[in-house]
């Protein structure tokens, strides 16, 4: 049944009619969100992402059963093009994902180390974002404009190591930031370590989308973990904060352990790619 | 102790949540580094170095711009953990 004062209260917790379907008032709650044709049409991608990430919060609102059909669910209660927009919506799994980004890497023409090293630097930045756009295609998210940044610092390069603030993505801004010396160097251990950081910042985007914008990603429990770390959640620590809370903290954050993981699989997967040719 | 730490790292220009982090953190601190971090609190300026693994207090917070808790505690994960701590320095931060 339906319980007003529960909503007003702020429980959502709505129980569920016969057959495992939604209530009449259960659906008028959602459809509260039903933009119409005129007004869909005229918003962008993003402003779409965020009306589903709405609509999806609802659904979360009402804790229905695990093996409840949203998919089959939007169908009934919104119109055609809502439909649509859920359907593309859904990432694909992470390795999928992984396989898809080491392809398009390894596909990449300029983005080979030989041709690379022939390209001017602005060439080389329209080259990573349209990278950039391919990736955010691959993820289900908006692209991030590609730049370098000015007060990076200098990289320390050894044989065996290379230190020093290589990127960032920027929240605010959702725009990702490269060490200019990445995309300058002659050192193919910095270009492999620049193409770490574009998919580094480029997942970090992806976690700033599925936890602030829209759920895309197929694993809930990831994008809580996410949600926890990030500024406003549990602990409320973003991004690089090592000079405050020391190496280890900074490192073990799920935010950074996701971001890493991601890129090095993906770098991986490119490596082997290259080596097959 | 734990909320004495807190509250001098915030009149030290810490924030509330990494003050309860670090001065969680900071009780833990292996024995060794225990006399730094007393001195430390009860002056800002004390700052007594400790070399390990080829990392220095001092080191950490001239090349990687740490504070003394934040280098400390590093020192401490060296020490801990001296491979994963290694390693994890290692990578440039991003």
């Amino acid at each position: 049944m339906f319980d007003l004062e529960n909503i007003e209260n702020g429980d959502h917790s709505l129980e569920q009619g016969a057959g495992g379907r939604l209530t009449d008032s259960q659906m008028d709650y959602l459809r509260e969100l039903q933009p119409n044709k005129k007004e869909w049409d005229g918003m962008t991608e993003l402003q779409r992402d965020e009306v589903m990430g709405q609509i999806l919060q609802r659904y979360g609102e009402l804790s229905l059963p695990d093996d409840f059909n949203i998919q089959e669910s939007i169908g009934y209660v919104f119109d055609p093009h809502v439909m649509e927009q859920y359907e593309r919506l859904e990432a694909p799994h992470d390795h999928v994902q992984i396989e898809a980004i080491g392809e398009t890497l390894a596909n990449y023409e300029d983005l080979r180390w030989e041709n690379w090293q022939d390209l001017e630097f602005v060439e080389k930045i329209e080259v990573l974002n349209d990278v950039e756009t391919q990736i955010a295609a691959i993820e289900h998210r908006p692209p991030c404009p590609v730049r370098t940044g000015n007060n990076m610092g200098e990289l320390e390069v050894t044989p065996y190591e290379i230190s020093g603030h290589m990127g960032g993505y920027r929240t605010g801004t959702k725009d990702i930031t490269l060490n200019p010396e990445l995309l300058t160097s002659d050192n193919p251990m910095v270009y492999r370590e620049m193409l770490d950081t574009l998919v580094h910042e480029g997942r970090h985007a992806y976690q700033d989308f599925n936890v602030n914008v829209c759920e895309v990603h197929p694993r809930h429990s990831e994008v809580q973990s996410w949600s926890e770390n990030m500024a406003g959640g549990k602990w409320g620590y973003w991004g690089d904060c090592s000079n405050e809370l020391g190496q280890r903290l900074y490192e073990q954050q799920a935010i950074e352990i996701d971001a890493r993981n991601f890129a090095h699989d993906v770098l991986n997967n490119w490596w082997n790619r290259i080596l097959e040719t | 102790m734990e909320n004495q730490i807190k509250q001098i790292l915030i009149d030290r220009g810490y924030n509330e949540r990494h003050a309860t982090l670090v001065a969680q953190e900071l009780t833990l601190l292996a024995t060794p580094l225990q006399p730094l971090i007393t001195k430390w609190l009860d002056d800002e300026q004390c700052m007594e170095d400790f070399e390990t693994e080829g990392y220095s207090i001092s080191g950490l917070m001239q090349k990687r711009g740490m504070t003394y808790p934040a280098a400390l505690l590093t020192i401490d994960w060296l020490l801990k953990e001296p491979e994963k701590a290694k390693h994890s320095l290692s990578r440039g931060i991003k």
